[in-house]
C-alpha cells in the first residue's frame, strides 16, 4: 500500500511539474520550430521543384480559400489563395503534400513526378459522424453493436446556455432533460426513464470530458464542444461499471489535428425576457374584489404594485469565446478562452463564467509516443434568489408600495412565509464562487503497430466559496441586525487510467481488445465555515466577519456548517473484446469490476459485464438486389451496470454526530449520539439493460434512422427504510431493497427531402416512449413496506399531506391527492371520501392515486434550411402524456383568504365562498403535455474570398417563441427529476424567451 | 533509431510495472476524517459524558410540545381548534380532543418514538459502558441511565401500557402487559436509587437524583390502581415522605417566578425539571402557541409573532375561582390592556374581519377599531365536525390564554423557542400527592392531613385556606390550579375515573380502552412482534 502511494505521489508530482513547465511549454515550441525552419531551408537551396494547384471542395467544387499546404516533415508550405490556388518549392521529389483545412478531411498526396496538383478536399461532417467515442477509444459508426446517440456541434441547441447539457435538449431520443430559466441553475437529466429513488447525482448520467470520466460539465465551454456521445443502453455503458446505470455522456472537445492552424472567435449577444407569466388582480381589482365581499385588504397604503415587474427584469446576456490552435505534425495546441455573463430575469439572479484551456500534445520516437497535458480552468460565480420570492412575487398584496414613505421596505411579519419579495432580493444575499481546474496528462505508447498502451493521470480541484448575508432589514433572519455566513470548501479528485488497446485484423477476422485499470480517489468538502450576526453596519456585507459581535445567536449549522469531509475510493479493472467476421458479423463483450470504498465491508466489489452483437444485413449478399436500401443492421445487447453516484463514502458504517445541546453540571456540552445505521451489506443499485436497435438508411443515406427497444430494469434500489429503535440504534436503515422497471422504444428519423445546388433541407426526428413502473419497495427485511408516500408539499392546511406516492405497480411521479367533486350549494369545494360520499373534510385515507408525472413520449424535430449564403433553422420539441400538479394555482386560488394573500384572475371566475379552493385535488392535476417552438435561427455565411478570413457567420436565435399546452401554470415545462417530477409549487424560475445576436469567425 | 525501439521497451516495461504495483492496490479502506465513527469514538472516559449527553438531548425534544399535547390535548385543559383549515394538520388535534384517535395520528406516534428513542439511547450508551470495570463509578453511571430509562419507561406505562421491555441494547422482545411494566419500573428504580445523586444543586439540576426516584415512585404508587388494579396509597405516602424529610426542598414563595424564561437551578420545589434554551435546546415554544400576534409589542417579542392557536376550555378556566389567588393570574382574559392597565391596545379592521358573520350593511372600508378581547367561550363556525372557529379577529380572540410560563422576550424569533425550563415532579406535587393518597386511605404521617397539606399550597398561592378535609373532586380542581399547563390532566383525569366525560366540543362519552393510547400503525408495521391495544 505504502508503495503504490509513493508511486501515486510520483505521478501526482509529475503532473503538477508538467503544470509548473506548461507556461514555458508556448516559447519552447517556437524555438523548436524555428530550429526545423532553418534546418530545411538548408536542404531547399539544393534542388527545386515549383508545384502548383489549385484546390476545391469535393462536393460543391467551391474553391476553397486558406488550405494549408505542407510538405511532410519539414515547416515549408504555404496557403491557398481566395482563387483556391497555391504555388510551393518542394526540395525531393518523393516529398508528400499534406493539405489541411478546418472542417475537411485533411489529405496527403505524394508529388512524384507532378508538378500541377488539383485537389479536391473532402468535407470532413461525414467522418465525424462516422466515428463514435465509445470509452477507452473510439469505434466506427458502423461497428457499434450498442445503442449510442453522437450530437455533433451543428446539430446542438443554440442558446444561453450555463449548462452544455441543455444544448442536447430534445436531440437524443430517451434523453429527458427540463431546463429553467434559472441562469444558477442545472437541468435535470433523466436517461430511459428514471431508475433509482435516490436524488440529485444519483439521477443524472455520468459524464466523461476528453476521456476523464467524472470531469466537471461547467468546465467545458460550449463553443469548444465537437460532439457529445450520449450512451445510451447498458451494453455499451457497462464499461464504466458501477457509475453508469444512468448512461454515459461523453464530450469531445476542439482540438488541432496534425497541426492544423486555426483562429475561431464567437461571440454573441441576447436579451432575455420573461415568457410567461401569472396573471394577478391590481391593486384595484383586489380592493374592488374584496369590497363585493365587505372585506378590506390586511394591508393597503394606497399602493399599486405589480409584484412580478418590481423582481423581474430584461436579463442581458453575453458570451465571447476564442480558440486558437495549431502545431506541426509532431506538435500540436489548442487554447480556448471564454467568457459567459448569464443575467437571470429575476433581479439580481445571475451567472458569470470564465473558461481558460489549453492543449498541448508531442510526438516523438517516430511518433511511438504520444505525450499530451490539458489544463482547464473554469471561475464561476453565481447569486442566487431565495425561493420565497417566487412564490411571494405573486401572493404579496399589490395595495402596498414596495417602500414605505421614509424609504424602507414595506413589510409584515405577521404572515408567515409572507415577504416582500424586492426587499428579499436586496437584503438577503447568497453568492457562490466556484473554481475548477483540471489538470491532465497523458501518454500514448504505440508498442507495436497492433499494440497501443495509454495512461493519463488527472487531477481536478474545485474550490467553492460561498456568501451570504442578510441584511439588518431582513426579515429572514428578523432582529439579527446584520447575518453573514461565509464557506470556503474545496473537492479534489484524483485520478490514474492504465489501459492497453489490441487491434489486429486476420483475414475476415477483426480483433479489438482493451484491459484497463483505474484508480481514482475523490475528497470533498475540506474547508470550513464561519458566521456572525450583529453588525455594525450593512455596508461590508459578510467581508469581515469580525465586526458582528451575536456568534451565538447563530445557529450551529449555521456558524460551522455541516459538511464533512468526505473521501471515496474507487478502484476498477476493465476489458472489452470487440470481435468482427467478415465485416457482416460483430461482438463486443465488456467486463468491469468496481472496488468502491462507499459500500458495506461485504459488498465493496462488483462485477458488471455486458454483451452484444450486431449483424451487418447490408452487407448480406441478398442486399444486393435492394439498390434502395443503402444501410442496415441489426444490434442486440444486454448488459449490467451500476448506480452509485451521489453517495456519502461513509453510507455504510455507523456514525456519530452532535445530537444536540445538553445541559450538564451546570453547562451547556455538545452531546454525541448515534446519526446512521450501520450496513455492512450495502451495495450498489444495480441495471440490467436489454437492448434491440435496427440502424436503416434508404436511397443513398438521404434517409436514415434507427429504431430502439430496451427494457431495463433495476434492483437493489437504495432508501432510508424507517427500522423499528427497538431493533436498531438509530431510526432509519440505508439498505438495498426495491425494484424499478423502465420499458420503452425510441425511433431516430434524419432525411435530407430537398437538396439541390443552391437549396437544401434536412430534417431529424426522434420520439421516445417509456414506461416506468416501481416494481417492488419491499423485500424479506421489509416485508410489509409497499408504498412510500412523498412530496409533502405543505402549503395551508396541507403540511404533512403527500401528493405523491411511490407504490409498487405505479410508476415514480404517481399523484395521490384528494378527488374533487365539485362544489356544494353554498359554492364550496367537496372531495370524495374512501367510502364514495362526498365531505367538505377529508383525510389522507381518502386520498387516491390521479395520474402521474412521467410523459409518454417525447419528441424533437429539427430543420434546416440552407439557400445559398443563407441558413434557416427551428427545432420544436415537447413532451405528452404527462401529468403537472398545478400547486401554485391552487394556494394562489386560495379565494376566502384574499385580504391577506392577492389572487390570480382565474379566482375571479371561482365562488368567494369556497373555503375549500386551495386544497390540491385532482382539479389542479393538469396535462403537461407541451409543444415549443425551442429555438429558430437565421443566419448568412459571408463569401469572403480573402486567405485571411476562412468563414465568417451572423446569425439571429430566438429561443422559446412560443409554446402550445392546455396548462395553466407559467409552463409546462416543470423538473421531471428527481422522485417527486411533475409538481410545480411556488418554486417556478419563470421561463425565458431569447433573443440573440451572434457571430462566428474562423481565421 | 534502435536506441529508439529499446527505450520505448524500457518505457513499455516501465510502465507495464506501474500498471502492475497499480493493480495490487485495490484496498478501499477510507479512515473517517471528519466524522465520529466507532474508529474514534468513544475511546476516552470524557467521551461517555458526550455520548451520554444524547438522553439529555432526546429528553426535551418533545416534551414541551408533543408529550404536553397528548397530555393536554385529550383532555378539558387546552385546545388547537382548526381556524378556517389552518391547524387542522390532518385533524391530529382534533382527533384528541374528541377521543376519536386512530393508531395513525402523528402525535400518538410522536411520542411511542420519543420514548423509545430514550429508551433505547439509555441502552445504546449503558453497551458502550460495558467495557468500564465494575465499581462505584459504573454503578453511578448506569444508575443516571436506568433512572432515565424508567422515566422514559413512566411515559410508556401511562400512555401505552403494553409495551416491550427492552433491558439492554439489541433486546427485541415481544409487548408486556401493563402490570409487568409497572414491575420493572419498580424494581429498577428501588435498585438504583441508592447510587443517584442526593445534593441539589446546580450540578443535578435537570439530570436524575434520589428525590426524583421518589418522586417518580410516588407518582407510580398513587396510580397503582390504575396501572395494575391495586391501589399502593400507602407506598406513595412512604415515597412523598422521603422527599419532604431531605428538607431539601420548599414551596417558592413567589408562584409566578416558577414558570419564568430565567427559571433553573435556583427554584427551590423543582425536584426534576427539563432544560430549555432558546437558541441551543429547543422544543418549548408556549408563547408561540398561546400569544396572540398583537400583544407581542406588550410582551416584548419583538418582530415575529406568535401562532396564536392554543386555549384552555371555559369550564377548565372556570376552576380558577378562588379570591385572591395568584394563579388565576398565569391567564390572561377579556379586553386587552398596556401594563398599565388602562390603555387599551387596538386593532383596525371592519365588521366583517372582526366577524366574518357579520350581515350588516356592506361598507367596504376600515370602519372599526377594536379593543383587543380575549372572550372566555369558544364556539365553532361551519361544519361542526371541522371543530373550526373561523379566521376572523372574535375567533382568534376566542378562549383564555396561559402566560404560566411567561413569554420570553429573549426567544429565538426564527423557531420561536423559549427559555422557560419544564418542570416535571415538584415539591408542590409531593404534596398534593400525599394530601391525595391519604384522602384515598393511606395513613397519616408526621402530623401532615390533607387540611395541613393542602393549605401550604393555598397559603403559597394567596388563596383562602381551606378547614376540612377536602373532597376527592375538590383535591382535583386544586390540582387544575396548582398544576395547569404541566401536562398532569390527562393522567390526573384518568385516575379520578373523568377522562371519558363530556367537554365543550367532546359530545360522546369515550371507551374506556381510550385511557390507553394505541400502539402506533406504522410502529406495528415496523415491528410485527407489537400487539394492538384493546379497542383499537
Amino acid at each position: 500500500m505504502k508503495q503504490t502511494n509513493l508511486l501515486f505521489l510520483l505521478v501526482i508530482i509529475s503532473l503538477f511539474g508538467s503544470i509548473a513547465t506548461a507556461s514555458n511549454a508556448p516559447s519552447n515550441l517556437d524555438n523548436k520550430n524555428t530550429s526545423v525552419l532553418t534546418g530545411t531551408e538548408g536542404i531547399a537551396a539544393e534542388q527545386q521543384t515549383m508545384i502548383n494547384g489549385t484546390v476545391t471542395d469535393a462536393n460543391t467544387g467551391e474553391l476553397i480559400v486558406g488550405v494549408n499546404i505542407v510538405v511532410e516533415g519539414t515547416m515549408i508550405g504555404t496557403t491557398s489563395d481566395i482563387n483556391g490556388k497555391y504555388s510551393l518549392n518542394v526540395a525531393q521529389k518523393n516529398a508528400t503534400l499534406i493539405f489541411s483545412f478546418v472542417g475537411y478531411i485533411t489529405d496527403k498526396i505524394k508529388i512524384g513526378n507532378q508538378t500541377v496538383i488539383n485537389l479536391k478536399l473532402k468535407p470532413e461532417v461525414l467522418n465525424i459522424e462516422g466515428v463514435v467515442v465509445v470509452g477507452y477509444g473510439t469505434l466506427k459508426k458502423k461497428d457499434i453493436t450498442g445503442s449510442i446517440t453522437t450530437v455533433s456541434a451543428s446539430e446542438m441547441n443554440k442558446g444561453v446556455y450555463s449548462s452544455p447539457a441543455a444544448m442536447l435538449q430534445g436531440k437524443v431520443p430517451g434523453l429527458n432533460i427540463t431546463a429553467s430559466g434559472d441562469p444558477t441553475a442545472t437541468p435535470s437529466i433523466t436517461l430511459r426513464g428514471p431508475s433509482t429513488l435516490r436524488t440529485g447525482a444519483a439521477m443524472e448520467p455520468f459524464y466523461v470530458i476528453d476521456g476523464v470520466p467524472g470531469a466537471s460539465i461547467e468546465s467545458v465551454a460550449n463553443e469548444d464542444i465537437v460532439t457529445m456521445d450520449v450512451l445510451r443502453d447498458a451494453s455499451s455503458t457497462a464499461i464504466y461499471g458501477s457509475r453508469a446505470a444512468n448512461g454515459v455522456i461523453m464530450i469531445t472537445t476542439k482540438r488541432s489535428k496534425d497541426g492544423q492552424s486555426y483562429v475561431n472567435f464567437s461571440s454573441y449577444v441576447a436579451v432575455e425576457n420573461v415568457s410567461h407569466r401569472i396573471d394577478m388582480l391590481s391593486a384595484t381589482e383586489l380592493r374592488d374584489y374584496l369590497k363585493k365581499v365587505n372585506k378590506v385588504p390586511f394591508d393597503d397604503n394606497g399602493g399599486n404594485t405589480n409584484w412580478q415587474d418590481e423582481v423581474t427584469r430584461t436579463g442581458i446576456s453575453q458570451s465571447h469565446n476564442l480558440s486558437f490552435g495549431g502545431g506541426t505534425d509532431k506538435t500540436t495546441y489548442g487554447v480556448s478562452i471564454k467568457y459567459l455573463e448569464n443575467q437571470g430575469v429575476i433581479k439580481t439572479s445571475s451567472l458569470d463564467r470564465w473558461i481558460g484551456r489549453m492543449n498541448v500534445e508531442q510526438k516523438a520516437f517516430n511518433d511511438k509516443l504520444t505525450v499530451g497535458f490539458n489544463l482547464t480552468n473554469a471561475t464561476t460565480n453565481k447569486q442566487f434568489v431565495r425561493a420565497e420570492v417566487y412564490a411571494n412575487m405573486h401572493k404579496y398584496l399589490p395595495t402596498v408600495s414596495v417602500f414605505k414613505p421614509d424609504g424602507t421596505y414595506f413589510e409584515n411579519t405577521q404572515n408567515s412565509n409572507y415577504y416582500n419579495p424586492v426587499a428579499m432580493l436586496n437584503n438577503d444575499l447568497n453568492f457562490l464562487k466556484t473554481i475548477n481546474q483540471l489538470a491532465n496528462i497523458t501518454l500514448k505508447i504505440n508498442i507495436m503497430p497492433w499494440l497501443t498502451y495509454n495512461a493519463s493521470a488527472s487531477l481536478q480541484t474545485t474550490e467553492n466559496q460561498n456568501n451570504q448575508y442578510s441584511k439588518a432589514a431582513s426579515t429572514l433572519h428578523l432582529s439579527a441586525n446584520g447575518y453573514a455566513i461565509r464557506s470556503e470548501y474545496t473537492n479534489k479528485s484524483t485520478l490514474a487510467e492504465n489501459y492497453f488497446t489490441f487491434d489486429k485484423t486476420y483475414g475476415m477476422h477483426s480483433v479489438k481488445v482493451l484491459a484497463g485499470y483505474s484508480w481514482q480517489e475523490d475528497k470533498i468538502n475540506d474547508g470550513f465555515q464561519n458566521a456572525n450576526s450583529n453588525f455594525i453596519s450593512d455596508d461590508l456585507l459578510f467581508n469581515n466577519l469580525s465586526l458582528g459581535s451575536s456568534p451565538d445567536k447563530v445557529t450551529t449549522a449555521d456558524r460551522f456548517g455541516t459538511a464533512t469531509i468526505q473521501t471515496l475510493r474507487i478502484i476498477s479493472f476493465y476489458s472489452r473484446l470487440n470481435y468482427q467476421l467478415n465485416n457482416k458479423y460483430l461482438l463486443q463483450a465488456t467486463i468491469r469490476r468496481d472496488g468502491s470504498s462507499a459500500f458495506g465491508a461485504n459488498h465493496q466489489w462488483g462485477t458488471f459485464p455486458s454483451a452484444s452483437v450486431g449483424w451487418k444485413i447490408i452487407n448480406e449478399p441478398f442486399m444486393s438486389n435492394l439498390k434502395s436500401v443503402s444501410d442496415l443492421k441489426l444490434r442486440v445487447g444486454y448488459g449490467i451496470s451500476g448506480n452509485s453516484l451521489g453517495f456519502d463514502p461513509m453510507i455504510s458504517r455507523l456514525k456519530y454526530g452532535v445530537t444536540g445541546t445538553t445541559y450538564i453540571n451546570g453547562v451547556q456540552l455538545q452531546a454525541v449520539g448515534v446519526t446512521q445505521n450501520e450496513n455492512p451489506d450495502l451495495k450498489w443499485e444495480s441495471t440490467a439493460m436489454a437492448n434491440v436497435g435496427l440502424d436503416f438508411g434508404f436511397l443513398d443515406n438521404r434517409i436514415t434512422g434507427t429504431i430502439e427497444a430496451y427494457s431495463k430494469q433495476t434492483s437493489d434500489l437504495i432508501w432510508n427504510y424507517p427500522v423499528s429503535t427497538t431493533k436498531y440504534l438509530y431510526s432509519s436503515l440505508i439498505a438495498n431493497v426495491g425494484k424499478i422497471s423502465n420499458k420503452g422504444i425510441e425511433l431516430q428519423i434524419n432525411a435530407t427531402p430537398v437538396k439541390t445546388h443552391d437549396f437544401q433541407w434536412t430534417t431529424s426526428f426522434n420520439i421516445s416512449h417509456n414506461v416506468n413502473k416501481v416494481v417492488s419497495l419491499s423485500n424479506d427485511l421489509f416485508p410489509t413496506f409497499t408504498e412510500i408516500r412523498t412530496a409533502g408539499i405543505g402549503g395551508k392546511g396541507q403540511s404533512g399531506n403527500p401528493a405523491q406516492i411511490l407504490k409498487e405497480g405505479e410508476p415514480i411521479g404517481t399523484f395521490f391527492v384528494r378527488q374533487y367533486a365539485g362544489r356544494n350549494v353554498q359554492g364550496i369545494s367537496l372531495f370524495y371520501k374512501a367510502n364514495g360520499d362526498t365531505s367538505k373534510v377529508v383525510t389522507v385515507e381518502d386520498f387516491k392515486q390521479s395520474g402521474n408525472a412521467q410523459p409518454k413520449f417525447m419528441f424533437g424535430w429539427n430543420n434546416t434550411f440552407t439557400y445559398k449564403n443563407f441558413d434557416f433553422s427551428f427545432f420544436l420539441r415537447g413532451v405528452s402524456g404527462n401529468k403537472i400538479l398545478n400547486a401554485t394555482l391552487a394556494s394562489l386560488n386560495d379565494v376566502n383568504n384574499a385580504s391577506n394573500n392577492n389572487i390570480p384572475k382565474f379566482s375571479l371566475g371561482e365562488p368567494a365562498t369556497d373555503i375549500n379552493s386551495f386544497y390540491n385535488s385532482t382539479r389542479y392535476i393538469e396535462n403537461g403535455s407541451y409543444i415549443r417552438m425551442d429555438n429558430a435561427t437565421l443566419g448568412y455565411n459571408f463569401k469572403i474570398r480573402s486567405a485571411k478570413i476562412k468563414s465568417a457567420r451572423l446569425y439571429i436565435t430566438s429561443n422559446n417563441l412560443f409554446v402550445i399546452t392546455k396548462y395553466r401554470g407559467i409552463d409546462p415545462e416543470i423538473n421531471l427529476g428527481g422522485i417527486e417530477p411533475g409538481i410545480d409549487n411556488n418554486n417556478f424560475y419563470p421561463k425565458t424567451r431569447t433573443f440573440m445576436l451572434g457571430i462566428n469567425l474562423n481565421l | 533509431m534502435i536506441t529508439n525501439i529499446s527505450v520505448i521497451k524500457k518505457l513499455a516495461g516501465a510502465v507495464i510495472l506501474v500498471a502492475a504495483l497499480f493493480t495490487n492496490c485495490t484496498k478501499l479502506d477510507i479512515k473517517a476524517e471528519s466524522e465520529l465513527t466507532p474508529d474514534n469514538f468513544p475511546t476516552k472516559a470524557s467521551d461517555f459524558e458526550a455520548a451520554k449527553g444524547i438522553i439529555y438531548t432526546i429528553l426535551p425534544a418533545n416534551y414541551a410540545i408533543d408529550y404536553w399535547r397528548l397530555e393536554s390535548l385529550s383532555t378539558d385543559e387546552a385546545l388547537i381548534p382548526a381556524r378556517d383549515g389552518n391547524w387542522d394538520d390532518g385533524g391530529q388535534y382534533r382527533e384528541l380532543h374528541k377521543h376519536t384517535w386512530t393508531p395513525d395520528n402523528a402525535i400518538v406516534n410522536t411520542v411511542w418514538t420519543y420514548s423509545f428513542n430514550g429508551i433505547i439511547a439509555c441502552n445504546r450508551v449503558m453497551s458502550m459502558f460495558d467495557a468500564v470495570p465494575e465499581g462505584t463509578l459504573k454503578n453511578q453511571q448506569f444508575a443516571e441511565l436506568r433512572m432515565m430509562r424508567a422515566f422514559f419507561y413512566f411515559i410508556l406505562l401511562d400512555n401505552y401500557g403494553n409495551v416491550p421491555l427492552l433491558k439492554k441494547f439489541g433486546d427485541d422482545t415481544p409487548t408486556s402487559p401493563r402490570a409487568e411494566v409497572f414491575a420493572f419500573i419498580e424494581s429498577e428504580v428501588k435498585e438504583i436509587a441508592p447510587f443517584l445523586p442526593r445534593a441539589k444543586n446546580s450540578v443535578t439540576y435537570g439530570r436524575p437524583t434520589v428525590w426524583m426516584a421518589h418522586a417518580l415512585l410516588a407518582k407510580l404508587y398513587l396510580n397503582a390502581l390504575v396501572y395494575k388494579g391495586a391501589g399502593m396509597y400507602t407506598e406513595a405516602v412512604a415515597q412523598c415522605d422521603s422527599v419532604i424529610k431531605s428538607g431539601l426542598f420548599s414551596l417558592d414563595a413567589d408562584y409566578k417566578s416558577m414558570f419564568l424564561p430565567t427559571n433553573g437551578p435556583a427554584v427551590k420545589e423543582f425536584i426534576f425539571a427539563i432544560v430549555y434554551d432558546a437558541f441551543k435546546i429547543t422544543g418549548n415554544s408556549f408563547t408561540r402557541y398561546d400569544l396572540t400576534p398583537e400583544l407581542k409589542t406588550k410582551y416584548g417579542l419583538g418582530t415575529k409573532s406568535p401562532s396564536n392557536s392554543m386555549k384552555t376550555l371555559p369550564e377548565y378556566f372556570d376552576k380558577f375561582n378562588l379570591a385572591g389567588d395568584v394563579r388565576t393570574s398565569t391567564w390572561i382574559v377579556g379586553k386587552q390592556f398596556e401594563f398599565d392597565g388602562k390603555t387599551p391596545i387596538t386593532v383596525k379592521t371592519t365588521y366583517k374581519g372582526l366577524n366574518q358573520d357579520y350581515a350588516g350593511p356592506l361598507s367596504g372600508g376600515r370602519d372599526t377599531i377594536w379593543q383587543l378581547e380575549l372572550t372566555k367561550a369558544i364556539w365553532l363556525r361551519y361544519d361542526p365536525s371541522k371543530m373550526d372557529t373561523g379566521n376572523d379577529f372574535l375567533s382568534q380572540y376566542m378562549g383564555a390564554r396561559s402566560i404560566k410560563f411567561y413569554p420570553d422576550p429573549n426567544w429565538d424569533p426564527n423557531t420561536r423557542s423559549d427559555n422557560n425550563d419544564f418542570p416535571v415532579y415538584r415539591y408542590a406535587d409531593i404534596l398534593m400527592m400525599k394530601a391525595e393518597a391519604i384522602l384515598r386511605g393511606a395513613g397519616a404521617t408526621n402530623g401532615d392531613t390533607p387540611v395541613t397539606l393542602v393549605n401550604q399550597i393555598r397559603t403559597r398561592a394567596k388563596a383562602p385556606v381551606i378547614s376540612a378535609n377536602p373532597t376527592l373532586d375538590e383535591l382535583l380542581d386544586e390540582r387544575v390550579r396548582e398544576f395547569a399547563w404541566e401536562a398532569w390532566r390527562r393522567n390526573d383525569l384518568i385516575r379520578f375515573g373523568k377522562y371519558s366525560n363530556l367537554w365543550l366540543f367532546k359530545d360522546a362519552v369515550s371507551d374506556k380502552n381510550h385511557e390507553l393510547f394505541p400502539v402506533p400503525g406504522n410502529q406495528l408495521k415496523l415491528n410485527p412482534k407489537l400487539v394492538q391495544n384493546p379497542g383499537y
